[in-house]
């Protein structure tokens, strides 16, 4: 309508997780690929554990609206355990659901994604490979990222990593081995038919 | 020039620092927490010289900074809803004494009931007090506008309220391209030396007036906030020459051949912009006037911008709603216009409460006034469609 390549992310998450984190350092990948970014979280008070999504929309033309994103391209999702009516609705139907999810239970994913394209990658897995966890709850955000860049081919990995460079407040190391592992190990879920 | 991704708060924050402001003094509120908490972090890091100073209300705060500003220093505030409203008398204070303090307010609705949405009421409410304001419509106008600021409050020693709505602002993340100290400091001389109070020399001022001699102070006041358009823009001659962009009184789009002039303020300007030419069907021919400096309203050049034969009505899109009169921006247009060539209907959509403006409700908005005709004071509700 008023750009044609604009492109509309939704993260949720939970209030520590760092879905705002995410949405800020992929809007700083965009940024290195030509793009003009806006990264934003969700207006409210964001309280530790709760449910909280982050938003990311980004084109080539400066001149994108200003309102929330109530129907995204692209949905993240840090913890599986979100309510599926949350986390699927306004996704356009030729959009994408990447998932934080172990393969073994795609199955489930490929009858909520209902026929869009559907991504799982192990994050939760991951983070604790490099001991990101907070009070027991995984810090899923650098690999999910890693997995997100990868899937809308967004930049390299090459890129990424030096967008990564100096914005991760603690833990830089490992998130950044978070991310390179999100990138490498996201898989597309092939679906049968029958949920297309 | 350097470009980096940064959110509106951190954008002012830098811009303080840049500023070379010597007191900033803040009560932190959502959605301009992040705002004082970028200044203070440098503080305690050594990196802003200027000093910090907590207080436990926003009265401290204004009440701090008039008295800094009467020592000659260069002053930083801001604030949101509540906060900008307890330092209300004081805003009135500061005006009268001619002091040049430079003050954010990140727009939040106005309790009861509580809400973090980006209502205009709170700034709005201070449109008398007689501070300069602007509207912001995106982050790097966030920075530039708070270092424009300085500069214009000690050339003409009235304070500044520059306004941003609190998150679609103050917390979205975008590209700025940054000013470099020696840029600044060149658009920027230290501050002017302002007969400070000193202990070696004791004096009242501000004591006691008659109607004759406040009259004159009101007069005075008066004509120099008539100036200030003009003195914008010689500044802004400046500006550009030094940082290579321009900020118009108020911002213009498609008015040459609308049909249709769509009047905004703040960062809804951006979501009609980047719609204009594609909403309903590109049929109906559009225009946007977004108005930026709104105290004092730039009366000449905005009925100069919209002087145009082919058009037919004027819609203004209020996030706010001055309860039984409507929208303040559509009352301040229809007082502007009056008696002017302009003859047709000022329409309103009122977004009041931080209702979203997206094209659809736009195009919603645009149609349901369509019908309206010879309702003059008539206003849509966005939260109605």
């Amino acid at each position: 309508m008023y750009t044609e390549d604009l492109m509309e992310i939704r993260i949720h998450g939970r209030g520590g997780q760092g879905a705002v984190l995410a949405a800020t350092l992929a809007a700083e990948v965009a940024f290195r690929r030509g793009y003009y970014p806006q990264a934003f979280p969700f207006f409210g008070a964001e309280r530790r554990g709760a449910p909280v999504a982050a938003f990311l929309r980004y084109s080539r033309s400066f001149l994108m609206p200003r309102c929330r994103i109530y129907e995204p391209f692209c949905v993240v999702v840090f913890d599986a355990a979100l309510p599926k009516e949350v986390i699927l609705e306004g996704l356009k139907k030729e959009g994408i659901l990447l998932v934080n999810a172990s393969e073994d239970i795609s199955p489930v994913w490929s009858e909520v994604a209902a026929g869009r394209k559907l991504y799982l990658v192990d994050a939760s897995h991951i983070a604790a490979d490099y001991g990101l966890l907070s009070s027991g709850m995984p810090l899923v955000s650098s690999v999910m990222l890693g997995a997100l860049v990868k899937i809308l081919q967004l930049a390299p990995l090459q890129v990424l990593e030096e967008a990564l460079q100096g914005k991760i407040p603690q833990f830089e190391r490992e998130n950044l081995e978070g991310a390179r592992r999100g990138y490498k190990e996201v898989k597309e879920v092939v679906q049968d038919a029958i949920f297309r | 020039m350097e470009r980096k991704l940064m959110n509106g708060n951190q954008a002012a924050a830098l811009a303080v620092k840049l500023s070379r402001v010597q007191v900033v003094c803040a009560y932190p509120i959502t959605p301009q927490t992040s705002l004082v908490e970028n200044i203070a972090d440098m503080w305690a890091r050594g990196t802003f010289p200027g000093e910090y100073v907590s207080v436990e209300s926003e009265y401290s705060a204004m009440s701090y900074l008039i008295g800094a500003s009467y020592a000659g220093a260069r002053t930083f505030t801001a604030t949101s809803c509540q906060g900008l409203a307890y330092m209300h008398e004081l805003l009135h204070w500061a005006a009268g004494a001619r002091l040049p303090i430079v003050l954010v307010n990140v727009n939040r609705a106005m309790g009861a009931p509580w809400s973090l949405e980006p209502d205009q009421l709170d700034s709005l409410s201070q449109r008398d007090t007689g501070w300069v304001q602007f509207y912001c419509a995106n982050v790097q106008e966030i920075m530039d506008t708070v270092l424009f600021s300085f500069r214009l409050v000690e050339q003409t020693r009235i304070p500044c309220m520059v306004v941003y709505d609190g998150f679609v602002l103050s917390h979205t993340y975008e590209v700025v391209e940054l000013p470099n100290q020696e840029q600044v400091d060149a658009f920027l001389p230290s501050p002017p030396s302002q007969g400070a109070f000193h202990p070696s020399r004791p004096q009242t001022i501000q004591a006691v007036t008659d109607s004759r001699y406040l009259s004159r102070v009101l007069q005075e006041r008066h004509l120099s906030m008539i100036k200030v358009p003009g003195v914008v823009k010689e500044i802004d001659l400046e500006f550009q020459e030094i940082f290579g962009r321009s900020y118009p009184l108020a911002e213009a789009a498609g008015l040459e051949e609308a049909e249709t002039v769509i009047v905004t303020a703040g960062s809804l300007a951006q979501t009609v912009k980047s719609t204009l030419y594609s909403l309903n069907g590109g049929k109906e021919k559009l225009g946007l006037l977004r108005l930026r400096l709104f105290r004092p309203l730039p009366g000449d050049e905005i009925a100069s911008l919209l002087s145009r034969p082919g058009l037919k009505r004027i819609v203004v899109i209020d996030r706010n709603v001055s309860a039984g009169t409507g929208g303040i921006f559509a009352q301040e247009l229809r007082a502007l216009l009056q008696g002017t060539f302009y003859r047709g209907e000022i329409y309103e959509l009122n977004l009041a409460g931080g209702v979203d403006l997206t094209p659809e409700l736009l195009n919603k908005g645009l149609q349901a006034l369509a019908g309206k005709s010879g309702s003059r004071g008539k206003i849509i509700w966005g939260v109605d469609l």
